[in-house]
């Protein structure tokens, strides 16, 4: 056994069971910051104690994921009459698994190094890093769209119909932002991605505009708000997963947090410098402690993003779906091919760094400027005689044919 | 220890980002004295593709093993493609064969490719199909059945196509050229972007027109006709 | 191992002045897209924009015959400029312009002005794979140049997207098409497997040295992509429906242009192939062989089913369905009488005799096809059918027509006199090289020729024989399309008085980029399992 495929082991187990259980820990957490959001104090019922220990204090509700475990462990699992079972089946573990096969490639710790060989702390250091987290995460929509489709519910299958373009639009800008880091760099390696990074400046500084728009790609790919339509209860009831009850509503319900956590590593990996702080990143090499400390420190902006995410999503209301469309085709894609364009033309002409940061103002202020000036063109809500619609009813058919 | 900071746009930990990985060099670690063990300097830790990764150790046993997996979710996802009646269903059988074939080119070293197929196929492709069936069809639970005489016929054709090519492979020699390894430090995104801008710069840029052109047609056939 | 390459973009920078022809087609195709930013709704601009991109390309082409620089390899070997090309390049780009004037003549008033922007970018991207199929050595540019030719003609037949008969044909087009575009790329990966490389020329140097089995069935397939884009017989059915559903303009340009392109490609491969021919490749010389028989069936077929049509496209259809036989008759020899059998001896310029014969060919079925459909298409204006019972009695109502048209029948049949008759006596003069085989192929194709001869007359018949019983009134067509008309008989009649000396002028076109020298491949690497290439780790 090779010493990196034992650290890639032990990385892995290490990384999936701290994800897993910080996802019980997020849950807790959306509920306690949409509870402070709305001036609540949140759930803070459940200790430690289960009736049993001698816990006296409340832990701020810490017992609740348990406590919501084991209700949704209990629960009925119930399957609707008319499904389509293998596919309903199916659905909830292509949501969870894409996400998890994320992690794989992200250098949690930078490198380890161990006698006279440096090992990568990740579980699988491959040439094609961010470009294979690409690939999986254009997997994530199938369990979305079959979930949709295999509820035999009308609400459901809208929903899926609705994420799926979603997803879709949102891959293009969220792609083209990988691209431009990628160009910028010249490699596609993550751990390269964030040794360039820690050499230098964080990308986010230099490309805040592309760093906006891929965190609000992630927040698109992962169904969250302002980007929930797919289960905006309002309208669909529950979306895809209507249909769902007990743990395979838990796996979509934890393949969104999931989701997050791999979105913002990803975002960190990319712009946020990975393991990198101002005075850390001095040894690229280390040993444990610093291999722990590294991964502390990635862990620790991961967190902040999630904590950004749950505060976005019980502060801005949700999209139209047109909108939605709107933002990714006319907005977001222009404006990534643009910073893409100029990054392009940057590294072509060797120019320096702070170029990018120019030119991404440029692009933003022009984003600014031109948006308001773009004819809208015909107004989305027409009605549209479609047969069979309700502004087109079917004609009386002819008893005798 | 010595290493060469001859930098023709930038300086030592200056706030730069663009970095050639080919002319790679350490900053403040060589001004400090500290020795830098660099991951693309140092000889004992070449990033190895995934299927090194995964064949590596472990008894050398992983490989055969890895493609007889692959080869039997290919093969067995084709077959219920052919044999499935619901369409939805064929559609996540066909990524299932799509993923096998992303698993040989992962087995092949070729992993941007497979990460490609699972960009380009299954995310993109694939999801249109399945988006195009939901939303055109009127009933996405359409049972397709094949008539005894279709089914005969395609059953004649593909037994006959297999039996020809299985005959073509027995007596087809060995290819010219033997497979040959790809070395440790071969970058092969770069290799591939090089190539498309250069000897296939034709196809490549000519799939840029056929996308315009086929665009402008697509679009011209989705048009409903004002007023 | 040379893995990376060596080619810089700067080294490519010069070759983008060899294809000037297919880049002003370009620029002119995203002009014509952006043209209604300028000016909303307006026909004139766009035309105007497209017909100036279509002149450039005919001067660029053109220009250049002026120096022997600029012809050769380009684009690290994936194309080639010779004179054949850039001879097909004028044809078509001075075709596209012709089928511009039949659009204005019948078309314009009936299209919406803002789909004319539309109408002209899918022709101009058609046109822009159909020149670079002629020019195309290399199997992906050879698959994506013929996608590009193809897919815009899928949209194009269906053009009219209210008439019936219009979406049938389109999409009957669009199932055909990439049916075969599979088959054709399933084959170019075998080949591709089987040879190892991706040029024409490498191929053929491949299967000089031995066709493997995997070869041959690559090749056969990649030669039914071809047969669907020439209408040849198994793949033919799409052939009659989209020429009828389609407005005339369109089939004209299909029947044609896309045909024509689809021969030179053949052609060229064909030679290629020829050019490589070992001492005895008798599995080689089956290539041609399969060619031969491939064309000669379709001739038969066409014109056994053309003979009770009587919608004047349909007829047409499948007279260009058997004009396409003809040709591929034709090529044929190429590769059968590439080598004699006897002597062992190359036969020096067979090749180019061969296709000295299929470019005046393709040249004179130009201008006959144009007339003709332009005829039935002035018709058609004027009686409202494309019946030719309707014809009845037209050579009293519309003389000058009803005799053009008749030239232009007559000369597809291959009447003395006019440019049809000596296309086909050069193509039989180029069998003839192939011996034994060849006397067959002419054998066919006179018999194919007698048959023909029964519904080429048939309209003949109705406009000069049939009274009109409703008689209907005496009419001038419009002054446009008998201008053109005028244009493409007196084509045929310089061709069919002057036929040595623009044989000799096609055969001088017909100088195709020799095969270019293929060193031999290194010696065989030991082969390295996957497992034995995984370096240790650590």
């Amino acid at each position: 056994m090779s010493a990196q495929f034992i650290t890639s082991v032990v990385t892995l187990v290490v990384i999936a069971k701290l994800i897993m259980v910080s996802c019980a820990y997020l849950i807790l957490l959306e509920r306690k910051v949409a509870a402070w959001t709305q001036d609540r104090i949140g759930p803070n019922r459940v200790g430690l104690s289960f009736g049993v220990l001698p816990i006296r204090h409340h832990c701020w509700g810490a017992g609740q994921p348990l406590a919501d475990g084991i209700k949704l462990f209990l629960k009925e699992d119930y399957t609707p009459p008319g499904v389509d079972r293998g596919l309903f089946l199916l659905a909830p573990v292509i949501v969870v698994v894409p996400a998890m096969l994320g992690w794989a490639v992200i250098p949690w710790g930078g490198y380890l190094g161990w006698g006279d060989s440096v090992l990568h702390v990740t579980a699988a250091p491959i040439h094609i890093g961010v470009i294979y987290m690409l690939a999986i995460g254009s997997l994530a929509v199938y369990g979305v769209v079959l979930g949709g489709y295999a509820s035999n519910n009308k609400y459901s299958f809208l929903g899926g119909l609705r994420a799926t373009a979603q997803m879709l639009s949102y891959e293009i800008p969220q792609g083209l932002c990988v691209l431009t880091v990628i160009l910028m760099h010249g490699s596609a390696r993550a751990d390269m991605l964030v040794n360039f990074q820690a050499n230098a400046v964080w990308n986010a500084v230099y490309q805040p505009v592309l760093a906006v728009i891929f965190f609000t790609c992630i927040l698109a790919e992962c169904n969250r708000a302002p980007f929930d339509l797919a289960e905006a209860e309002q309208e669909l009831v529950g979306g895809y997963h209507t249909e769902y009850s007990s743990m395979k509503w838990a796996l979509f319900f934890m393949g969104e947090y999931m989701h997050m956590i791999t979105g913002a590593a990803f975002f960190t990996l990319l712009f946020l410098g990975g393991w990198d702080l101002p005075l850390l990143s001095e040894p690229l090499v280390g040993g444990i402690a610093l291999v722990l400390l590294k991964t502390g420190v990635f862990i620790g902006k991961v967190a902040l993003l999630l904590f950004l995410m749950i505060w976005i999503r019980w502060t801005l209301p949700r999209f139209r779906f047109d909108q939605l469309m709107r933002l990714a085709w006319r907005g977001l894609i222009p404006i990534t091919l643009l910073v893409m364009l100029m990054t392009g033309v940057m590294v072509f002409l060797q120019q320096p760094a702070w170029v990018a940061l120019v030119g991404n103002g440029l692009i933003a202020l022009l984003a600014v400027w031109l948006g308001p000036r773009i004819p809208q063109g015909a107004a989305i809500n027409r009605r549209v005689p479609l047969p069979g619609s309700r502004f087109c009813p079917p004609k009386p058919v002819n008893p005798t044919s | 220890m010595a290493i060469s900071c001859t930098q023709p746009w930038w300086s030592a930990r200056s706030p730069i980002g663009f970095l050639d990985p080919s002319r790679e060099r350490h900053y403040s670690l060589a001004l400090i004295g500290l020795d830098p063990i660099h991951p693309l300097q140092h000889k004992a830790a070449p990033v190895p593709t995934l299927a090194q990764l995964m064949t590596a150790d472990p008894a050398q046993q992983g490989a055969p093993l890895l493609f007889y997996a692959c080869a039997t979710l290919t093969c067995l996802s084709a077959w219920a493609i052919v044999f499935s009646q619901n369409i939805v269903r064929m559609s996540v059988y066909l990524l299932l064969t799509l993923m096998g074939a992303a698993g040989f080119y992962l087995m092949l070293q070729a992993e941007f490719l497979a990460a490609v197929q699972l960009i380009v196929y299954a995310g993109g492709t694939l999801i249109l199909i399945v988006f195009g069936i939901m939303l055109t069809n009127k009933n996405p639970e359409m049972q397709l059945r094949a008539t005894p005489m279709e089914l005969g016929l395609g059953a004649l054709v593909g037994v006959g196509l297999a039996a020809l090519l299985i005959l073509a492979l027995v007596h087809t020699p060995t290819p010219g050229q033997g497979f040959t390894a790809v070395p440790a430090d071969y970058q092969q995104v770069r290799a591939i972007g090089r190539s498309l801008l250069s000897e296939n710069l034709v196809p490549f840029e000519l799939a840029a027109v056929l996308l315009l052109v086929v665009m402008v047609g697509a679009a011209y056939m989705a048009r409903r006709r004002a007023g | 191992m040379n893995l990376a390459s060596e080619t810089r973009w700067e080294d490519l920078w010069g070759d983008l002045w060899m294809v000037m022809p297919e880049v002003w087609l370009v620029v002119a195709m995203c002009a014509v897209v952006l043209a209604p930013f300028i000016k909303r709704r307006s026909v004139a601009l766009p035309l105007g924009v497209a017909s100036a991109g279509l002149m450039l390309a005919v001067m660029a082409a053109l220009s250049s015959f002026a120096s022997a620089d600029a012809m050769g390899t380009v684009f690290t070997g994936s194309l080639v400029i010779d004179p054949f090309s850039q001879f097909f390049k004028v044809l078509l780009t001075l075709f596209t312009l012709m089928i511009l004037g039949l659009w204005i003549l019948h078309s314009r008033s009936q299209t919406d002005p803002a789909d004319a922007p539309d109408f002209l970018c899918l022709l101009l991207g058609a046109a822009v794979g159909m020149s670079l199929m002629v020019s195309a050595t290399n199997l992906l540019v050879i698959f994506i140049a013929t996608e590009t030719a193809s897919m815009p003609s899928y949209a194009l037949a269906g053009f009219r997207k209210r008439r019936r008969e219009g979406s049938e044909g389109s999409l009957k087009y669009v199932l055909f098409g990439s049916v075969s575009s599979a088959i054709m790329l399933y084959g170019m990966s075998l080949v591709y497997g089987a040879a190892g490389t991706l040029s024409i020329y490498g191929i053929a140097a491949q299967a000089a040295a031995g066709i493997s089995p995997l070869m041959a069935i690559g090749l056969a397939a990649m030669l039914a992509g071809f047969a669907f884009k020439l209408s040849a017989v198994p793949m033919h059915f799409w052939c009659p429906d989209v020429f009828q559903g389609a407005p005339i303009e369109v089939t004209t340009f299909l029947s044609v242009a896309s045909k024509g392109a689809a021969m030179c490609m053949l052609l060229r491969a064909l030679a290629a192939f020829a050019a490589a021919a070992p001492a005895n490749g008798y599995l080689f010389v089956g290539i041609g062989v399969a060619v031969g028989i491939l064309g000669a069936v379709t001739a038969t077929w066409g014109n056994l089913v053309a003979l009770h049509q009587t919608n004047i496209k349909r007829l047409l259809a499948y007279s260009s369905i058997s004009h396409a036989g003809y040709m591929l008759m034709a090529a044929s020899v190429a590769v059968i009488a590439g080598r004699s059998w006897e002597g062992g001896q190359h036969q020096t310029g067979a090749i180019q005799v061969v296709v000295g014969a299929v470019l005046f060919y393709i040249v004179v079925y130009a201008f006959m096809n144009l007339g003709a459909f332009t005829a039935a298409t002035l018709l058609a204006m004027h009686t409202g059918t494309e019946d030719i019972r309707g014809y009845a009695g037209l050579s009293r109502r519309s003389p000058w027509l009803a005799a053009l048209m008749t030239a232009c029948l007559l000369s597809l049949f291959g009447m003395p006199g006019l440019g049809g008759f000596w296309g086909k006596v050069f193509l039989m003069k180029s069998m003839a090289l192939a011996g034994g085989a060849g006397f067959a192929l002419i054998a066919v194709l006179l018999f194919n020729t007698l048959i023909s001869l029964y519904y080429y007359l048939k309209p003949v018949y109705y406009m000069y024989f049939v009274p009109d019983e409703d008689e209907r009134p005496a009419f001038l067509p419009a002054g446009g399309g008998l201008a053109m008309l005028v244009i493409c008989v007196s084509v045929l009649l310089a061709t069919g008085l002057l036929p040595n000396r623009i044989e000799s002028l096609a055969r001088g076109y017909a100088t195709l980029y020799p095969n270019p020298v293929i060193t031999a491949p290194p010696p065989l690497e030991t082969t390295v399992s996957l497992l034995e290439s995984a370096p240790a780790h650590d």
